[in-house]
């Protein structure tokens, strides 16, 4: 319990906010103490009616009154914007950069973050903290000042006249009590109307996005079929909200009267004979029902920030639990690389529920050094793909074994059992693939990642602008955003080859697109590939003879297994399936 | 079906109010009796201070507030539930409007507007035409209603206690303005966070390339620059409720001092300030929400004209001068560039479009899908990147119908022989099998193959499909093909594709070899092009080489 309180700090409290919290604290006790002074003014003022004193003073106090009110409730609430702005700035990037470090990779047991999909990390990092966010917007945090005063208040009132103040304490928390009692009924209620809304949104996105697709197909109206069940359902949750809305909030309105009648009811034993005193009381039942009318809608604000922040916090932990990259350089890309092997005993993937998969690599082989060309063929569902996830580390196959040799220091060996370990080796590795993921940034942010000087990226983009002409021709400039739905698959993978080629990893696993491509786009690519050839062992599952005809060795892959390795003229005479797969490349 | 979204702003919300007019007489009743008994309550607390000082609290009845507080609690209820009740409604049927109009609309007609556009408009829009007219006409009503009831009370009472009110108003309008001059900021506030969420959404489909090259630090700097954008903006947005919301206190304890300097200057009672007040609070209630009827009736207008975009767009002339009715489809009149082109189809075979990249296949077969249709043929027409509906993949395959049957069977038969049969241990549960949103849980090839069987089991005429193997591999090409070819539900069917494989145009009757400069460059059938020196045989021999 210690522990978990002690975290909780660590996510509410921010460093270097000790300012702020007291100019909120200051707030809220100016607040109390104007709270007190309300209902001693008010009945003074109401005193002031029969004598014939002036009330100027009492007024002159009672507008320093609100004034002082105005400017408390500004305050408080500024600073808590400004904390807010704060806290969820801190809570968003850790848990952003928790959740970057881990890994997602495939293998026995829990290993990365695929407990988390993508809707679930926006949900987590993102809309957990929308939830502190509404509070700032919908006031809920309001309701802090406004009890602090109205509560000082009431024990103001409660020294002027005992009986009454009492029983209107008691009725009012009463009447809080019931309201947020309703309110947990109605949280069910409106849980349904969430739930349906997200079925109605989800819906419609994914109807309206197919609208184009299945026009021009007999559909039997599937859109507006499928749509109209998730409007009506909408329709039918709302209406129901509607009804313990409107009645939840007309309760509300309705306690004017009612404390009233217990002023009646009460006013035998109260001893009031001051008229300033009803006054006063009357006072304090309007201000005190605006506030009280909120509470429950407010309580459930805070309830849903807590959820939230509740979610972050258990993701956050969750996130410690999995592997990841230290948060450092200290595992810094190898400089010299001399060769690698790997060895895949057998891997297939794990199953599900019951489920048996059929695929299983098995026996696997390849060593090869730097600057060496390795092309890997076989047809679809040959495990080439799989073995290339290996490769890169996407799948950890326990039963597998890495070695990188070095020309300056001992090798290394990384077992595929060794998630932790495996990092080291995954930061020797970089892949071009359709996969390749291009942002939504500068071209140049696309390629350098943020890494190395503006010099170098430089000297590396005028280097091949002058050896790859299509750069030219493109006219992209490298300070320019990029547009990833405006590039074809073949200009995504140039600029991740791109970014392969400038971060010089040791090893580089490309894999060919199979068609869409034009020539001058792939000379550009292929061009590329001997660039990158220069400072790394490069590994290419080819779906052209053109890539691989002079590359130093071949795998030929088929059934999950190696059917052979050699060059292009030693396969070609040799290997049925090699010979199948040039004949069947070169037809097409 | 019935038509709403064909008129204007105004004659819109005037219909609406017509359709719907019962609820309507029924909610201003309610909201009239709600404000007639609240008006009871300001010179009942003025009573019971008066009766306090004349010592006659026994003559007070009990029951009345009881009364009093059933039928604020009746009425209100009532006037906020007849006035949503026919918006909620209204959302439902214009929203299902909007979606059968999308369905039966040419796609090109819509094409200005991109899958968010329409998400936008069905969703949100739609929620803001609502909001105008299930809240803002009741708070317009509210606010009326009120003020015809409250005014001549007071007035009755005493007339210097309106002017009183000045502070509470200024102060609300004021309030009012804040609220109106920082809301540009909520919809920058909004703007940004879809951008953060963007990056996150970003981030997760590349955190394979990120960890890859080790820039976590990079990528961690830019989430906190999107995320400092996006909390800025909520800041500076947050600053006009800051300044704002507290005002309204203010001006009703300035309204009770000058009303308490009018009680003392005439020499009233102090239970007639205990009145007043009574009415300052009532009044406050709809005041309170004259800013937002503002907002959302602004909100409201400018939904309804992006809406009327939509509508208008949807229903713009498709009818184009190349368009001809057609007895026989063998030869169609076709725009190709800036000229037109005759494409001659042999029917009942397999006819494929070849040229380069980029010579306008994917145009020219969209062209004939849109003829076809314009003839009311039956046919089907399946784009290179198809979309698969978050849905199982038997719903996708026959779309609302229900499996069974022959069309059953070749379904069947197509998952089994397109490869599809990997996906699930059994054909019945690669059938039951979600795919997700977009088909995220198959492969792009698998989903293009789904909807190539979609196609085929829909009963037409005509099947069009633009580059249907690219992610295929050949052998599993060749299996289609033969399964296809064999088929005797499927041989008086009329297939034509576009392509650029060597093996697909090897398997097809008739070929059409386009070119941008020369429109159609040669069309004949296989045998005479292929076996035979042609254009379209030296074409494929320079692709080989």
């Amino acid at each position: 319990m210690n522990i978990l309180k002690n975290k909780w700090f660590d996510y509410i409290y921010i460093p270097n906010s000790k300012l702020l919290i007291f100019f909120i604290i200051l707030a809220l006790v100016s607040a109390s103490v104007l709270g007190y002074y309300t209902p001693i003014i008010v009945s003074e003022l109401y005193d002031g009616f029969d004598d014939g004193d002036s009330i100027m003073p009492i007024l002159y106090a009672l507008g320093g009154l609100y004034i002082g009110e105005y400017l408390a409730s500004v305050v408080y609430q500024l600073g808590i914007s400004r904390y807010v702005q704060k806290l969820l700035q801190h809570i968003r990037s850790k848990s952003y950069k928790k959740w970057i470090l881990t890994y997602d990779s495939i293998g026995k047991g829990k290993f990365g973050s695929h407990n988390y999909p993508m809707g679930e990390v926006i949900a987590r990092i993102l809309n957990d903290t929308e939830a502190v966010i509404e509070m700032v917007s919908s006031g809920s945090f309001k309701i802090f000042i406004d009890f602090a005063f109205i509560i000082s208040s009431l024990i103001s009132f409660v020294r002027l006249n005992t009986v009454s103040g009492v029983a209107l304490i008691i009725a009012e928390v009463l009447v809080c009590l019931a309201l947020i009692i309703g309110s947990k009924q109605m949280g069910k209620v409106y849980m349904a109307v969430r739930k349906s809304t997200g079925h109605l949104n989800r819906s419609v996105a994914n109807l309206s996005a197919g609208l184009r697709h299945t026009f021009h197909t007999p559909n039997e109206s599937f859109a507006s079929t499928k749509s109209k069940a998730a409007f009506e359902d909408f329709l039918k949750k709302q209406l129901t909200a509607n009804i313990w809305d409107a009645s939840y909030f007309a309760i509300a309105e309705s306690l004017f009267p009612i404390l009233l009648a217990l002023l009646v009811i009460v006013f035998p034993y109260s001893n009031i004979v001051e008229m300033a005193i009803i006054a006063a009381i009357i006072d304090l039942i309007q201000r005190s029902i605006t506030p009280i009318k909120e509470i429950a809608s407010k309580i459930s604000g805070i309830q849903r920030a807590k959820t939230g922040m509740d979610r972050i916090l258990e993701f956050n932990e969750d996130l410690d639990t999995l592997p990841h990259s230290e948060d450092g350089d200290d595992l810094e890309t190898i400089k010299d690389f001399k060769a690698l092997s790997i060895n895949v005993e057998s891997f297939t993937y794990p199953s599900k529920g019951e489920e048996t998969s059929a695929f299983e690599l098995k026996d696997v082989k390849l060593t090869a050094k730097s600057g060496e060309l390795v092309g890997i063929v076989g047809m679809s569902g040959s495990g080439k793909s799989t073995f290339l996830k290996i490769l890169s580390t996407d799948i950890l196959a326990s039963n597998s074994l890495i070695k990188i040799e070095r020309s300056k220091h001992s090798n290394i060996e990384f077992r595929g059992d060794n998630v932790e370990g495996m990092s080291t080796y995954k930061r020797q590795v970089s892949i071009v693939s359709q996969d390749s993921h291009v942002f939504s940034e500068t071209l140049k942010f696309n390629i350098t990642f943020g890494i190395g000087s503006e010099e170098e990226f430089e000297k590396f983009w005028n280097d091949v602008v002058s050896r790859i002409p299509y750069l030219e021709k493109w006219g992209v400039d490298p300070e320019e955003i990029v547009r990833p739905n405006d590039l074809s698959m073949g200009q995504k993978q140039l600029i991740s080859a791109l970014r392969s080629c400038y971060l010089k990893k040791p090893i580089v696993l490309f894999d060919e697109i199979s068609s869409g491509l034009d020539s001058e786009l792939e000379e550009a690519l292929r061009k590329l590939v001997l660039l990158i050839q220069k400072n790394s062992l490069t590994v290419i599952v080819a779906h052209r003879v053109e890539t691989i005809v002079n590359a130093g060795q071949i795998l030929v892959m088929k059934d999950g297994k190696l059917d052979g390795v050699g060059t292009h003229s030693e396969l070609l005479n040799e290997n049925a399936t090699y010979q199948e797969f040039i004949s069947q490349v070169r037809m097409s | 079906m019935i038509s709403r979204l064909h008129r204007k702003f105004i004659p819109w919300v005037v219909a609406h109010s017509f359709e719907y007019w019962y609820y309507y007489i029924g909610a201003l009743f309610c909201l009239y009796f709600l404000h007639h008994f609240q008006s009871i309550l300001p010179g009942l607390a003025k009573d019971l201070g008066d009766k306090v000082m004349s010592d006659q609290l026994k003559d007070i009845e009990l029951s009345k507030f009881f009364y009093l507080a059933f039928a604020i609690l009746f009425f209100r209820t009532f006037s906020r539930l007849l006035f949503f009740y026919p918006a909620r409604v209204q959302q439902k049927n214009l929203r299902l409007e909007i979606m059968q109009r999308l369905e039966n609309a040419l796609p090109k007609t819509y094409s200005n507007f991109s899958d968010g556009d329409l998400f936008q408009t069905i969703v949100n829009d739609f929620n803001r035409l609502r909001g105008f007219i299930g809240f803002a006409l009741l708070q317009v009503g509210n606010i009326i209603i009120a003020a015809i009831i409250f005014v001549p009370k007071i007035k009755e009472f005493n007339e210097e206690f309106l002017l009183a009110f000045t502070p509470l108003v200024a102060c609300v309008v004021l309030f009012s303005i804040l609220v109106v001059v920082f809301q540009p900021f909520a919809r920058k506030n909004m703007d940004a966070y879809a951008d953060v969420q963007n990056f996150v959404i970003e981030s997760y489909s590349a955190k394979k390339t990120i960890k890859n090259f080790h820039s976590e630090d990079s990528f961690y700097e830019l989430f906190r620059k999107y995320s400092g954008v996006e909390l800025r903006y909520f800041f500076i947005s947050s600053l006009g409720r800051v300044f704002s919301f507290p005002l309204v206190k203010l001006g009703v304890g300035a309204s009770l001092i000058w009303a308490a300097l009018i009680v003392k200057r005439e020499g009233l009672s102090g239970t007639d300030l205990i009145f007043f007040s009574g009415f300052l609070y009532l009044i406050l209630e709809p005041l309170m929400f004259l800013s937002w009827i503002g907002i959302v009736t602004s909100q409201g207008y400018a939904a309804w004209g992006r809406i009327k975009k939509l509508i208008a767009s949807l229903e713009t002339n498709v009818i184009e001068d190349w368009y001809q009715k057609y007895e026989n489809f063998d030869k169609l009149q076709l725009p190709f560039w800036n000229n037109t082109v005759d494409l001659a189809i042999k029917l009942k075979s397999w006819n494929v479009i070849i040229g380069d990249t980029g010579s306008g296949k994917s145009y020219l077969i969209d062209k004939v899908a849109e003829l076809l249709r314009y003839n009311n043929a039956s046919y089907s027409y399946i784009k290179q990147e198809p979309y698969l509906y978050n849905d199982t993949i038997a719903e996708n395959i026959f779309l609302g119908e229900k499996p069974e049957g022959e069309k059953l069977d070749l379904a069947k038969k197509c998952i089994a022989e397109f490869g599809l049969d990997l996906l699930a241990p059994t054909i019945n549960e690669v059938l039951a099998l979600e795919v997700g949103e977009n088909g995220k849980k198959v492969s792009g090839g698998q989903a293009k193959r789904i909807a190539l069987i979609r196609s085929l089991v829909a009963d037409v005429d005509y099947i069009i499909w633009d580059d249907p193997f690219s992610s295929v591999d050949l052998i599993l090409e060749q299996q289609i093909i033969n399964v296809l070819k064999k088929d005797q539900r499927l041989k008086k069917k009329t297939f034509i594709l576009t392509s650029h494989r060597f093996s697909t145009v090897r398997a097809s009757d008739w070929i059409v070899f386009i070119e941008q400069n020369e429109g159609i460059k040669e069309v004949g059938p296989r045998s005479d092009l292929l076996e035979k020196e042609s254009l379209t045989s030296e074409y494929f021999k320079k692709q080989m080489v």
